[in-house]
């Protein structure tokens, strides 16, 4: 969920993007803050949509940039609409990675990366 | 000049259902961040609300507050809700084009119709008084859009439902919420809004009943049926007067006490 108002007006995401994923009670923690630890195994499977918090605002992702031997990424449209979503699938078990994801918001020219508060993908695997 | 506020209230909806509670699986936000909103991201949201009244104490400018119930592991609430039924009818449409090919052409084989056929989305049912099944016209999709091909698929969930707004908030007559219908595609449909008496200062809290709709497969049929929760939240109302967010000052015609 993006503040979209909120992100053009301190042309910053800091502060303004809730995060949440739907593995809390298998182990994700941080859920509505720019900091997401989101808990995954091999194979499971990975959906990014970025929705306003305001109906009116626009909001879309244009890229999600994640290491390529841990998710291997795609870009999908839902059928029938003009709106995408990324779509991973995790490829082994990890211990912990940051990702990030570039927003295009409102009719800004300039996109927005999640540079100062960054996600993490988080596992079981634990290196040494 | 109506100041608008969205609360979203966000469900982890098989969290939920499956823990059959929304204590840890429910965040909120509004879009007050500025004005100082507390707890925005968490399930214990207090939204500052601004007074703008007229020192006799009536209201200068009216406050609407708009809830949005969302799921987290559904279709994005930018599709709209009744994205299901649209996106089943292009499907339907090409899938009867399909079929009408192949029956042209001299030899067809049954497996490639009836493969086209189980192509088509299935509807969710309700449980009628006699148990008898009744069909909706919800198609049973997953979360990126296509119909469910698996029973065992995860299915993208249908979102909250806010039944009712109650709660002291009402009682003192705060705020004034109505379920209210929109054709912005986004709420497509019902949608909560309440008017706000911003000249009743201090912190009120109001409660949200909320339906989360659980699947379950019987007769090989998937099974809508509604489970029901409450979940409370505050509204702080101060004397405070607006600013525009933009410039950090004031708006035109507001009175500063």
């Amino acid at each position: 969920m993006i503040d979209v108002v909120g992100v053009l007006s301190s042309e910053s995401l800091m502060g303004n993007l809730y995060l949440f994923d739907n593995n809390r009670r298998y182990g994700s923690n941080n859920e509505g803050t720019g900091i997401l630890k989101t808990f995954v195994k091999e194979g499971d499977q990975i959906i990014w949509t970025a929705v306003p918090i305001e109906p009116e605002a626009f909001a879309s992702i244009t890229s999600v940039d994640i290491d390529e031997n841990i998710c291997h990424l795609e870009k999908g449209k839902f059928e029938g609409s003009d709106i995408d979503y990324w779509k991973a699938t995790v490829l082994k078990n990890i211990d912990s990675i940051s990702y990030q994801i570039t927003y295009k918001l409102g009719n800004s020219i300039n996109n927005f990366t999640t540079t100062e508060e960054v996600p993490f993908l988080i596992g079981t695997e634990k290196t040494t | 000049m109506n100041q608008q506020i969205t609360i979203l209230v966000v469900v982890d909806v098989e969290a939920a259902l499956t823990q059959d509670s929304l204590e840890n699986n429910l965040y909120l936000i509004d879009n007050l961040k500025n004005d100082g909103s507390k707890g925005i991201g968490s399930n214990n949201l207090t939204t500052i609300i601004n007074g703008t009244h007229w020192l006799d104490k009536s209201q200068a400018s009216e406050v609407i507050i708009n809830w949005q119930p969302i799921s987290i592991a559904s279709l994005p609430s930018t599709l709209g809700n009744s994205y299901h039924k649209h996106h089943s009818s292009i499907q339907l449409t090409n899938c009867i084009g399909e079929i009408d090919k192949l029956v042209s052409h001299e030899k067809i084989k049954k497996s490639a119709i009836r493969d086209k056929i189980d192509s088509i989305p299935q509807v969710y049912y309700i449980e009628g008084k006699g148990g008898n099944l009744i069909a909706t016209n919800i198609k049973v999709l997953d979360i990126i859009g296509n119909p469910l091909k698996e029973k065992k698929d995860v299915p993208s969930y249908n979102p909250p439902q806010i039944n009712n707004i109650t709660g002291e908030a009402v009682s003192r007559e705060v705020i004034f919420p109505a379920q209210y219908g929109s054709p912005i595609s986004m709420k497509d449909g019902f949608y909560w809004s309440a008017s706000v008496d911003t000249s009743k200062e201090g912190i009120h809290s109001y409660s949200m009943q909320i339906t989360l709709y659980d699947t379950i497969i019987k007769q090989g049929k998937f099974i809508l049926v509604p489970k029901f929760f409450e979940f409370n939240a505050n509204l702080q109302i101060s004397t405070h007067p607006m600013v525009n967010g933009f410039t950090k000052g004031a708006l035109s015609y507001l009175p500063i006490i």
